[in-house]
């Protein structure tokens, strides 16, 4: 915090100008830190890979709610959990049971880990879901990140299929019966159901085989799909940037004359120079694109940064750029996001403590307890199956997440404002109703 | 003026700055010391139950380990050598105490053999005969009665 450190004029002589020697990231005096940093840096060299990904920008406008951050930080907490209850956990019918309960019961802070992993679980499915709403009303899948829903769509699945396959592992009467019920609904599944059924349990029956199946599938398969997944999810999105709310994306214009194969006049879709020819773009999303499209992003980090402090608009760029429509990713959103976590930790924390998960009776293939019911995001699934046909209510979700995952071929609308978009919404509206209705009916039922 | 800075520097009020780094950093430790005290403490085992509730255990008969034979034998979870010698029965801890593998008995040599890197032991004391362990087997209490050999646990 010395003299030389900042690059602002007129030197350290108040305090607010200390706030750029701050945001310097390398330390300029001489001190170990300063070497260490040096040593790795002029090996690695990863100082330009981190500002790329760090030093973006994300419109003003944008409304994430860290939905999604919420949900990449309750798997790391499943990741970090999971691999603990795994140390002490026996995937055998024999041994299941007992090793949950001495997890529970017998290991140090054994129920603390274990209930936060439930408790993650659970809220790992409301986060998403709420993504997936959040992106769904904000017209954010539309062009160009049908790529990034569509995998998207594959995080879901995955997530899913972890919860269907963590809920067996403790081999009790709820987890074994649940699993029964549920592979039975796969059987029904027109054509492939019986083999699916097999697939599934490893069998004709839930065994031993279909614990180690169910076990392999949750701690190998899944979290190594979803890392996959995500790391291509969070690319995309670091590629494309966060979608200006409320403005449609400009897409590359060919005007009259430019042929295929030559340079288009805009470039790229999201860190594209936007030329005032631009047909359809309104004045604001051209104006956005021009701040995005302004050198490398680390000069227009520092171009805000600085602006307010120095009192002056040092490059030419930060004079362009329209009353400040960007926020830097780093620090800004960073650290909402963080604080966003820190507060689903401490929900985990104080949900594991009050309502612990619990353990029921040991499995009995030969009894069925009185009120079997899957867990709350597969109520609605069970609560329609009650009502219709077996083949539609098996069907008829399929059918409906197919429709979400491939949503943005289905819907080709491109406006992204709610007003113009009246049957996209009422759509949206009336599934999360009758899903709402059909879990709140399960879960009374 | 000289002197009043040098006295100001003693009294400088702190600045916000400091103050909320001092927080920033609190807060930083603290959570890790929050999140790292529940995964350290289920990566210890817990104790173990154990079977080692104490009374007798029994080992065989006279007949089972006739004189100059000896056998592992288990009390609870741990390995006894159980010897049949002259100078009467005799039971060891049966955990070489070189590098952890199990003795067995070796009847041609008449003594107790590690496999592992054949330290030999007394079969009368215990003691170390030849090899690389540093120290003789811990004796285990053992009574006969009758035909019986009983271990005494404890």
């Amino acid at each position: 915090m010395t003299a030389g450190t900042s690059p602002a004029p007129g030197g350290p002589s108040t305090g607010t100008v200390d706030v750029t020697s701050a945001d310097a990231p390398v330390p300029a005096n001489t001190g170990t830190g300063h070497r260490v940093f040096n040593w790795f840096e002029t090996r690695l060299g990863a100082r330009q890979l981190f500002d790329a990904l760090m030093h973006v920008h994300i419109p003003i406008s944008a409304r994430t709610f860290f939905f999604g951050g919420i949900t990449m930080f309750l798997f790391i907490v499943q990741v970090v959990t999971g691999s603990l209850l795994a140390l002490y956990y026996k995937p055998t019918p024999e041994a299941a049971y007992e090793s949950v309960v001495f997890i529970t019961s017998e290991v140090t802070f054994g129920w603390l880990i274990r209930s936060i992993h439930h408790w993650a679980a659970n809220l790992m499915i409301v986060f998403l879901i709420l993504h997936v709403v959040r992106i769904f009303f904000q017209a954010s899948y539309k062009y160009p990140r049908e790529i990034t829903w569509l995998v998207g769509g594959g995080l879901l699945g995955v997530t899913i299929f972890f919860g269907f396959t963590g809920y067996l592992l403790p081999w009790d009467q709820r987890a074994y019966w649940a699993t029964v019920v549920g592979t039975e609904i796969a059987g029904f599944v027109p054509i492939i159901g019986d083999f699916l059924l097999q697939l599934l349990r490893g069998g004709t029956e839930i065994s031993g085989a279909t614990l180690s199946r169910f076990y392999g599938i949750h701690v190998l398969f899944l979290p190594l799909a979803l890392g996959v997944l995500l790391v291509v999810h969070l690319t995309l999105v670091h590629q494309q940037g966060l979608a200006n709310r409320g403005h449609k994306e400009p897409r590359p214009y060919w005007p009259d004359g430019v042929k295929e194969g030559e340079e288009p006049v805009v470039a790229t879709a999201a860190g594209a120079a936007v030329t005032a020819a631009m047909p359809g773009g309104g004045v604001s999303t051209a104006e956005w694109n021009v701040t995005m499209a302004e050198g490398p992003a680390g000069e227009v980090a520092s171009a805000v940064l600085e602006a307010p402090v120095a009192g002056e608009p040092s490059a030419a760029e930060a004079a362009q750029e329209p009353k400040r429509r960007t926020l830097p990713f780093f620090p800004d959103y960073i650290l909402d996001e963080v604080i966003a976590w820190y507060f689903i930790l401490g929900v985990l924390v104080v949900m594991a403590s009050i309502f612990p998960a619990g353990i029921e009776e040991p499995a009995n293939p030969l009894e069925t307890p009185e009120h079997i019911k899957p867990e709350w995001y597969f109520l609605a699934v069970y609560e329609l199956l009650k009502w219709v046909p077996k083949v539609v209510g098996v069907i008829g979700p399929m059918v409906a997440l197919a429709i979400l995952v491939f949503l943005p071929f289905i819907d080709r609308n491109p406006e992204v404002k709610a007003r113009r978009r009246r049957f996209a919404i009422a759509l949206g509206v009336g599934s999360i109703a009758l899903f709402i209705l059909l879990t709140i009916r399960g879960y009374y039922s | 003026m000289q002197p009043a800075a040098t006295a100001d520097q003693g009294k400088r009020p702190v600045g916000r700055r400091r103050v909320l780094q001092a927080i920033l950093g609190f807060s930083i430790v603290s959570t890790a010391a929050i999140v790292l005290t529940p995964i350290l403490g289920f990566l210890a085992p817990p104790k173990s139950s154990g079977s080692e509730a104490g009374g007798k255990v029994l080992a065989g008969t006279l007949d089972s380990i006739p004189l100059g034979q000896g056998e592992v034998v288990a009390m609870g979870s741990t390995p006894v050598m159980v010897v049949n010698t002259d100078q009467g029965v005799k039971a060891y801890e049966a955990i070489c105490t070189h590098l952890g593998c199990i003795v067995a008995w070796d009847e041609g040599a008449g003594n107790i053999v590690c496999p592992c890197h054949d330290g030999r032991f007394n079969p009368g004391s215990g003691a170390v005969v030849s090899g690389p362990p540093p120290t003789a087997l811990p004796p285990v209490e053992v009574s006969v009665e009758g035909n019986e050999i009983y271990l005494v646990a404890g």
